[in-house]
């Protein structure tokens, strides 16, 4: 499950005034009140409060943080972004040609790429050049030689 | 309910009152005995909290930092070579907007070596960017303490409460300990912040080149906390009947001269101002207790009568002299054109502050006509 | 070939860092990071000092990894850990895994004092070395955890490190904690069980994992999950594994290749002689003697 922080929606159920009990998975049970939509997943737990309109106040806290303004900034150096911006394969001189034909789907080069820039494509994988820094570790440890390093064209 | 207690249980009591969650501290005198308190509390299931016996001041403040950033009510207590120790990570703290409470039992920094009252400790630490108070019994450390968490918790940046070693920490007076359930009215379980959260992760305290914005939005909390102070204050004294203000200023409106100063040796000068007063010289007495933010509105309105200013630091920064001498200056620092601040230094390392002491501060500011090199009591001859 | 085969993922799939972020190429403690995060799952908070894993996950406001991250102060990685442990405890989490995540420099050196504390303790906490044998994120300066005869910018040749490097392991087992691991980025399916493993077990738990750099190791970024497979297979770095400080368990990837083949490729070592190769295989040999020895 590809997990996006800060766009996560979910429908849950909340049983207002009633803080329910809360299992080991943090879903709250207790007589459900109806569901509402929210973009965070809801620990009453989290800290403890006697406010009633403690999850209004809690959502209302999670704005949208961005770095155009002074107001929109967290108060301290909170990352809000993922790194999924950052394009990496800028960075390669030299890049990997796998060869779909040769590849057993071992997954070796899945597992020992430190970008995470081999990713699965229905049944076969595939090389993400966005990421890709040219390593070269995919094409050492390929049992089958199936991925070439050329190098890069600029 | 009255008890006769040390400062040092005051500040056990105030903790234990605040139903704090997580607390790291290490011994060092003249603290050890809040740590000793609060671990007795904690073994007798009387304080609901995580007592973490750590290895150093260090380890005591990177525990309550990490404790505050998950989102636990945290406590810590140390004292001059402790408190130098954390240094780095008292900035690490009001970086990162925690509201860790500390209390600070001040005491001289070596060397030479000496475990007995000196302001210089905390002084020393005034740029962390935490808030100091300043308090002058144990009953005002108790409710420092209580009233410190809820404005911590509200503008987010910590808060150390300092009380001077030996004298307070270890003097018993009487101390009124609330009962639970009026604490509860003033003191709140903490409202909700950006925490560690596994529902939504996020990175703090990242590398950033926006920083100086991040200190700009620390500059604008500490410009608002002075009335969040006031705020708390009076919000107190509705329901405990006892208020103490930032600033506590005794026959200051008609008073000639008035002696400004933190801490115990207050309560000698408001003796030595009552009789100077039956002597003819009217003397009045300011006692400091919020250091940061520096209160100005607050000193230049206690000041605004007064011919002379006599400021009795028990403290001193080499090279500059009385850090409180410094700081009261540059309030007056564009006010009242010409009026004198004499700056005198006493009772750095424990050295009592007799009344003779301040009777001869005030002989001597009411003689000169002018404030002229810094005056240390209590010398050698 | 079948085009149609299905994909065997040889280790668990959903993966917690995000791709963009900031590692060299090649590099080895991402790596090391990218499967015990495989082995702890979403419910982890990790605590990372200033290292090369804190300049990895990127700077503000960007996070390289799914799950939310704490930078500390260089010294208080077991500590800050154990702070966190407790604030969850305080508030009733007991299901989330807490890591501390440093490298051999916040270990072996300026963090050993915090990571002592934390281990006597025994505070519930997994603590991580990724061991990439020098302080790399400042330029390759000499840690404790550097071995004998390496370059590196502060023993620059020909004064090249002269002392052993710390066994970070035997002072863990002196604490007598419920779990120690040492593990490899060459085997990331065994790294991966030990992490299991350790999250099972309450208390401290050590694993120290061997990450190859090639910025700092001076060879080219392909051959980081080789050298990483010959460090174990010659013995300079065993696979073993102690609990409750008594127990020891042996892995089984030794394959006696005599040490050379494992410092020959790395520009690190270009300075060793035939005397150091005798010195390091004759302490090879002593180690793995003392291993079978205390596995009984």
């Amino acid at each position: 499950m590809q997990r996006q922080p800060w766009r996560l929606t979910r429908r849950c159920p909340y049983n207002q005034g009633d803080q329910g009990v809360q299992d080991s998975r943090g879903q709250v049970k207790g007589r459900r009140r109806g569901f509402i939509r929210r973009e965070l997943r809801l620990t009453p737990r989290t800290l403890e409060s006697l406010n009633p309109n403690y999850l209004k106040e809690f959502i209302k806290m999670k704005k949208r943080y961005s770095v155009k303004s002074l107001d929109e900034l967290p108060i301290t150096a909170i990352s809000f972004l993922t790194t999924e911006g950052n394009e990496t394969g800028e960075w390669r001189s030299q890049r990997p040609i796998l060869d779909l034909e040769k590849c057993n789907r071992c997954g070796l080069c899945w597992m020992y790429c430190p970008d995470n820039a081999i990713r699965t494509e229905g049944s076969a994988f595939q090389i993400s050049y966005k990421y890709c820094k040219g390593c070269g570790i995919c094409a050492k440890e390929c049992p089958k030689g199936a991925i070439l390093i050329v190098k890069e064209k600029r | 309910m009255k008890k006769v207690i040390s400062a040092n249980q005051a500040v056990s009591y105030a903790v234990l009152a605040s139903k704090t969650q997580v607390i790291a501290a290490y011994p060092i005198t003249p603290q050890s005995s809040i740590v000793e308190m609060l671990a007795g509390f904690c073994a007798e299931g009387d304080l609901q909290a995580k007592f973490i016996n750590v290895e150093s001041e260090h380890s005591a403040m990177a525990a309550c930092i990490s404790a505050s950033v998950t989102g636990a009510r945290t406590f810590t207590a140390t004292s001059s070579q402790g408190l130098a120790l954390m240094h780095e990570l008292l900035h690490y703290a009001s970086g990162m907007r925690l509201p860790i409470v500390m209390a600070n039992v001040n005491r001289a920094l070596g060397s030479p070596f000496n475990l007995k009252a000196d302001l210089s400790d905390s002084l020393s630490q005034r740029d962390t960017g935490w808030l100091q108070f300043y308090c002058e019994s144990g009953q005002e450390v108790f409710d420092t303490i209580l009233q410190s968490y809820r404005i911590a918790e509200q503008i987010l940046l910590p808060v150390m409460v300092n009380l001077e070693g030996f004298i307070l920490s270890h003097t018993y007076e009487i101390v009124d300990v609330p009962e639970q359930n009026t604490v509860d009215r003033f003191l709140p379980p903490a409202p909700p912040r950006e925490c560690l959260d596994v529902d939504n992760p996020c990175m703090f305290g990242a590398t950033t080149d926006f920083y100086i914005n991040f200190r700009y939005k620390m500059h604008q909390e500490m410009e608002k906390a002075k009335a969040i102070c006031q705020e708390q204050d009076a919000q107190f004294q509705k329901i405990f009947g006892r208020g103490y203000g930032l600033v506590h200023s005794y026959l200051c409106e008609d008073a000639d001269m008035i002696l400004v100063t933190a801490g115990t040796i207050a309560s000698t000068c408001r003796i030595v101002a009552d009789r100077s007063r039956a002597k003819g010289l009217k003397v009045g007495v300011l006692r400091i207790r919020l250091f940061r933010p520096f209160p100005d509105e607050e000193i230049r309105q206690a000041l605004r009568n007064a011919k002379k200013v006599a400021v009795i630091d028990r403290d001193f920064s080499p090279g500059c002299g009385g850090i409180f001498a410094q700081e009261i200056k540059s309030v007056l620092q564009g006010t009242q054109s010409g009026l004198p601040v004499y700056p005198f230094i006493a009772g750095l390392g424990g050295k009592d502050v007799t009344d003779k002491d301040i009777e001869q501060i005030v002989e001597q500011t009411h003689q000169l006509p002018k404030p002229g090199e810094i005056t240390w009591i209590g010398l050698l001859k | 070939m079948d085009r149609s085969a299905q994909i065997k993922f040889p280790i668990p799939e959903e993966d917690l860092v995000y791709s963009g972020h900031t590692a060299c190429p090649g590099c080895g403690a991402v790596l090391a990071l990218k499967y015990v995060l495989k082995g702890l799952g979403p419910r982890t908070i990790v605590v990372i000092p200033p290292s090369c894993a804190g300049t990895i996950v990127a700077p503000f406001p960007y996070s390289a990894l799914k799950i939310p991250i704490l930078r500390i102060p260089f010294e208080s990685t077991a500590i800050s850990a154990s702070g966190v442990r407790a604030a969850l405890d305080a508030m009733g989490k007991k299901d989330i895994h807490v890591l501390g995540w440093a490298g051999d420099g916040g270990t072996f050196d300026i963090g050993l004092q915090a990571l002592s504390a934390a281990a006597e303790r025994n505070d519930n906490i997994l603590y991580v070395c990724y061991d990439n044998e020098a302080y790399m994120n400042t330029g390759i300066q000499r840690s404790s955890s550097t071995p004998e005869g390496t370059w590196t910018t502060t023993t620059p040749s020909p004064y090249v490190k002269d002392t052993p490097k710390k066994d970070i392991v035997r002072i863990m087992a002196a604490h007598k904690i419920p779990y120690i691991a040492t593990a490899s980025i060459g085997y990331p399916l065994d790294l991966i069980k030990k992490v299991e493993k350790a999250k099972e077990k309450v208390g401290t738990k050590f694993i120290l994992i061997f990450s190859p750099c090639p910025t700092g190791w001076r060879y080219s970024a392909e051959m980081t999950i080789k050298i990483a497979k010959l460090a174990t297979e010659t013995g300079v770095f065993p696979l073993y594994e102690i609990e409750d400080g008594e127990k020891y368990y042996l892995g089984q990837k030794h394959k006696e290749k005599p040490p050379k083949e494992y410092f020959s490729i790395q520009g690190r070592f270009r300075t060793m002689k035939e005397e150091d190769f005798r010195r390091v295989e004759e302490k090879v040999r002593k180690e793995r003697e003392y291993l079978i020895r205390m596995t009984g």
